[in-house]
């Protein structure tokens, strides 16, 4: 196959240098065959072009929704990495412990409180009871002898 | 890479690459269904693949390549000849929408002589036509991805463009 049609080749996708290009418009002018393939690769090359058919918009909407899924999943599956399960577990152990001991904290207060009261209670009785009983007067004597009399 | 990154620059290659790869399916297989399919297929795999693919340069290559592969294992599993057409498909192909409507129909009409004439190409030369025309690749890329000699890349490019610039010249001139 000869040379000049790599060149021309070329040409159409403006891979050629500058002194190329000199070469290949030199030899254009003088070559009759050289003419109508260059003719004919521009003509194709327009053609081809010409007969591209846009991108379709429902098809665009498709991949972009798959690609979006992708990544959502992606997420998902990240989350499910050995580092992450453990992570989460222990969260998840932790978050039960504080509730138990929560709980337990929580019934030992409502005991206290129970025991304050009862205590409250049981003063109040043991004042009631002291306050209750007849008052006596202590009196010493001169034989060293204490002498206890009712009021 | 992060996902952000990734998705950003996903979007990055599929708005530079998702005309020529769709024509080149679209063309290859001469089915909109399946082209639809495998460009759905392709695109979700270069979003997968996309932080393992070192050279971003290669992006293109491996876009076709991998159009490429998904067409021809649609032609293995169905069995079909990738020069069969359906008219629905070709219809479907032309549909478009264009405010010039004298223009939109001398470019469908283009369109499904490109198409047709395609069509009557050898699936090989076609192949390699197309790679050239809608992948831009240089006759040694074309060569790695068909595993074939340069020379013989050439010659079929050759043999293409000469088979249908016969049939396109008279109509277009």
């Amino acid at each position: 196959m000869n040379d000049i049609y790599n060149i021309i080749d070329a040409y159409t996708t403006g891979a050629l240098s500058p002194e190329e290009e000199q070469y290949l418009f030199a030899t254009l002018a003088n070559d009759a065959e050289a003419r109508r393939y260059f003719k004919e690769r521009q003509v194709l090359s327009l053609a081809l072009k010409a007969a591209e058919v846009p991108f379709p918009a429902e098809l665009d909407e498709a991949v972009l929704s798959r690609v979006q899924g992708k990544r959502t999943a992606t997420i998902f599956n990240g989350l499910l990495q050995p580092v992450y399960v453990t992570a989460i577990s222990a969260a998840a152990v932790l978050l039960v412990m504080f509730l138990f001991f929560f709980n337990r904290v929580e019934s030992y207060r409502s005991e206290v409180d129970h025991a304050m009261i009862e205590i409250s209670n049981q003063k109040q009785t043991i004042d009631l009871l002291l306050n209750g009983l007849p008052t006596i007067q202590v009196t010493s004597q001169n034989n060293n002898r204490i002498h206890i009399a009712n009021n | 890479m992060n996902l952000q990154n990734q998705q950003n620059e996903f979007l990055n290659y599929y708005h530079r690459y998702k005309q020529v790869v769709y024509n080149y399916a679209l063309k290859m297989s001469s089915n909109k269904m399946v082209t639809d399919d495998i460009v759905q297929t392709v695109f979700l795999k270069l979003f997968e693949h996309l932080p393992g693919i070192r050279s971003k340069e290669s992006i293109s290559y491996w876009l076709f390549k991998s159009t490429r592969n998904e067409i021809y294992a649609f032609f293995r599993k169905k069995r079909v000849d990738a020069g069969s057409s359906s008219l629905e498909d070709a219809e479907h192909v032309a549909a478009g929408s264009s405010a010039n409507v004298e223009l939109q129909y001398e470019l469908n009409n283009l369109r499904e002589i490109v198409r047709a004439e395609l069509e009557t190409l050898p699936l090989e030369q076609k192949d390699a036509l197309l790679l050239r025309e809608y992948g831009g690749f240089s006759y040694r890329e074309i060569g790695e991805m068909l595993q074939i000699d340069e020379e013989l890349v050439k010659s079929r490019l050759f043999k293409a463009r000469t088979r249908l610039a016969k049939k396109l010249i008279p109509v277009i001139d």
